[in-house]
């Protein structure tokens, strides 16, 4: 493959596997021509509708055929897309929508912006029927997309207060495909599942590493109230042979007595990342599929493309006292140093913060220079031309001699709950926007096995938990919004005058102890 | 050795997951012996937070209940099982 962005890549892929399974979505399959079939269609719709390429397209929709359609139509263009949670609080989805400024915003639901709905079956069939009408040949001017356009927008939480849309160019995706072919071995005749919400950047992974690799998707929900073994069941029903999730889900499948071999015996390959996976837990993974498939640990901010590292588990990976899988050994065509605060590296087997490089490095956050000049910098060892690395917050070790990379905390107030990253701060600012609450403070607590809760103090009038915790819900995702609510006379400080989250998360931990 | 259930743990357990059904849009009855998580009503999610809220909130080590959620798969097992001897706070 040569193609030079996603969409000539993916209409390579079509060429030679017409009549492959490309996607199974809502009880029906759609061959590789046929999705791109209708990606050439409904990127004519686009057209028709005012987008253009550098336009942004946001994409509110559940897991539904035309969203992945949609998607490959943007790609075609050169329309980043940005794809939303359409159960996202209104004023969230209202921040988000400010920032991308869409020339269309596709949706299921009511909101800002100029937008087309396809909120109902009539909703659909209407807009299926203006779209078949439409010429199903590939675009021409898809060729003149570049690998540094932008391909995607996917928002994460900022420590602003308002979630951030990292843009992501085309070439960032397709280094992520040649390491999925080269380190994981997917190809035709694989399927892989699409349990990852739309929305969160793991999915990113599921569809281009799949489709564009001339595998097929399974578009799978996860979390719809539905038993868990109903998923092991559709995911063995549908024979797909990679299953990639956070390892929150991995734990709460084995806690169900799901995770085996027996229950998803068509699965070869596992993979998680987006939060650390406690040994403890995996070795029971891993003793459950020894010899039948393989598990493999990945890494990578949102900013990296998805993925930027990936680790096989092995017997001996749960010989050390970490607690936690390495991260791995950084994909072909990342870059990156380990740095003090003063910019300067680290000796050798000493921890320090991660800066990443490369071109699987995303272009910045959308209408947000501050941010991206905050996180986006000027390599301080190169001199004289422009060499760009993301500050990734990370505090990492360099294993001497193999260039493993083991994870030691981080830099700031980001953590990890569920697999979502969450900026401390995001909830902060949506608390202190409550009548009555003068100041407040996210924290997270950690258990001994490695599961966090999260938990907030405020200081100003008293409130009933109940109403703190319906205005957050009407501002935050639900995975945002703390457990707990513990007034406090004051927030403490530190020295330097900051509120000190570390105290009150001690403050915190002996409060609720207490109230019980 | 025989415990006397205490009707509050009970109904603390019970008002904390109805107000994590509530949040999830979940507003359906709710019968002590329903099924939790093998139902789908509780996920992943919720399984960490309850195991963590019990954990805080009683002062029990529950790491090694947490590889086993058909444990804690009803009000009614929670509650039993929050009040065993050996679950007791030290």
């Amino acid at each position: 493959m040569t193609a030079h962005n996603l969409a000539l890549h993916f209409e390579e892929v079509v060429a030679v596997s017409p009549d492959a399974i490309a996607l199974i979505c809502e009880g029906e399959s759609f061959t590789f021509s046929e999705l791109n079939g209708s990606a050439n269609r409904l990127a004519r719709w686009l057209i028709s509708q005012g987008v253009d390429k550098g336009a942004v397209v946001c994409l509110e929709l559940p897991k539904m055929a035309e969203a992945y359609a949609l998607a490959v139509a943007c790609i075609k263009i050169g329309a980043p897309y940005a794809f939303l949670d359409p159960a996202a609080p209104a004023e969230r989805a209202r921040l988000m929508l400010e920032r991308c400024r869409p020339a269309l915003v596709v949706s299921v639901r009511e909101g800002f912006g100029p937008r087309a709905l396809i909120g109902d079956d009539a909703a659909r069939a209407a807009l299926q029927d203006a779209v078949s009408r439409l010429d199903d040949a590939n675009l021409p001017q898809t060729a003149l997309i570049t690998g540094v356009d932008p391909a995607y927008v996917m928002f994460t939480s900022g420590s602003t207060g308002e979630p951030k849309g990292v843009v992501i160019p085309h070439q960032g995706v397709l280094h992520l495909i040649a390491w999925a072919k080269q380190d994981l071995g997917i190809g035709p005749g694989d399927r892989l599942t699409n349990v990852n919400p739309i929305y969160f950047d793991n999915s990113v992974f599921d569809i281009y590493a799949g489709l564009l690799n001339g595998a097929a998707i399974v578009a799978l929900d996860a979390l719809k109230g539905r038993p868990p073994a109903e998923l092991v069941s559709e995911i063995t029903k549908h024979q797909c042979t990679f299953f990639f999730a956070v390892p929150t889900l991995f734990m709460f499948l084995d806690s169900m007595h799901l995770l085996g071999p027996n229950w998803l015996p068509s699965v070869s390959r596992f993979m998680f990342g987006g939060e650390g996976f406690p040994l403890a837990r995996l070795r029971r993974f891993y003793d459950a599929f020894a010899g039948k498939a393989k598990l493999i640990n990945c890494y990578g901010p949102t900013e990296t493309s998805c993925i930027c590292s990936g680790f096989e588990i092995v017997e001996s990976t749960f010989d050390t006292t970490d607690g936690l899988a390495p991260l791995g050994k950084l994909n072909p065509n990342f870059s990156y140093r380990i740095l003090d605060e003063d910019m300067k590296p680290v000796p050798a087997g000493t921890a320090g913060e991660l800066w990443l490089g490369g071109p699987g490095v995303a272009l910045g956050y959308i209408n947000n220079p501050q941010e991206t000049a905050r996180r986006f910098r000027q390599d301080p060892l190169i001199d004289g031309y422009r060499s760009i690395l993301y500050r990734s917050g990370d505090l990492v070790e360099a294993e001497a001699g193999t260039g493993v990379l083991r994870f030691r905390g981080r830099a700031d107030n980001q953590v990890k709950l569920r697999g979502y990253r969450v900026e401390l701060e995001e909830i902060d600012h949506a608390l202190v926007a409550c009548k009555g609450v003068t100041r407040a403070l996210a924290v997270v607590l950690h258990d001994a096995g490695g599961a966090s809760r999260l938990l907030a103090a405020y200081a100003g009038a008293k409130l009933a938990e109940d109403e703190l915790r319906q205005h957050c819900a009407a501002h935050l995702p639900a995975y945002m919004v703390p457990s707990r609510f513990i007034w406090l006379e004051d927030i403490p400080v530190n020295a330097n005058g900051k509120a000190d989250r570390r105290s009150v998360a001690s403050l915190l931990g002996q409060a609720v102890a207490r109230a019980s | 050795m025989t415990t006397t259930e205490r009707p509050e743990v009970r109904s603390r357990m019970r008002h904390y997951i109805t107000q994590r059904l509530i949040m999830k849009g979940d507003s359906s009855p709710l019968s002590d012996d329903d099924l939790l998580f093998t139902s789908g009503r509780l996920d992943s999610l919720d399984a960490v937070e309850l195991i963590m809220s019990i954990e805080t909130d009683y002062g029990i080590n529950f790491s090694d209940i947490g590889f086993d959620l058909t444990r804690l798969d009803s009000i009614s097992a929670i509650a039993g099982l929050v009040q065993q001897p050996s679950a007791e706070p030290a």
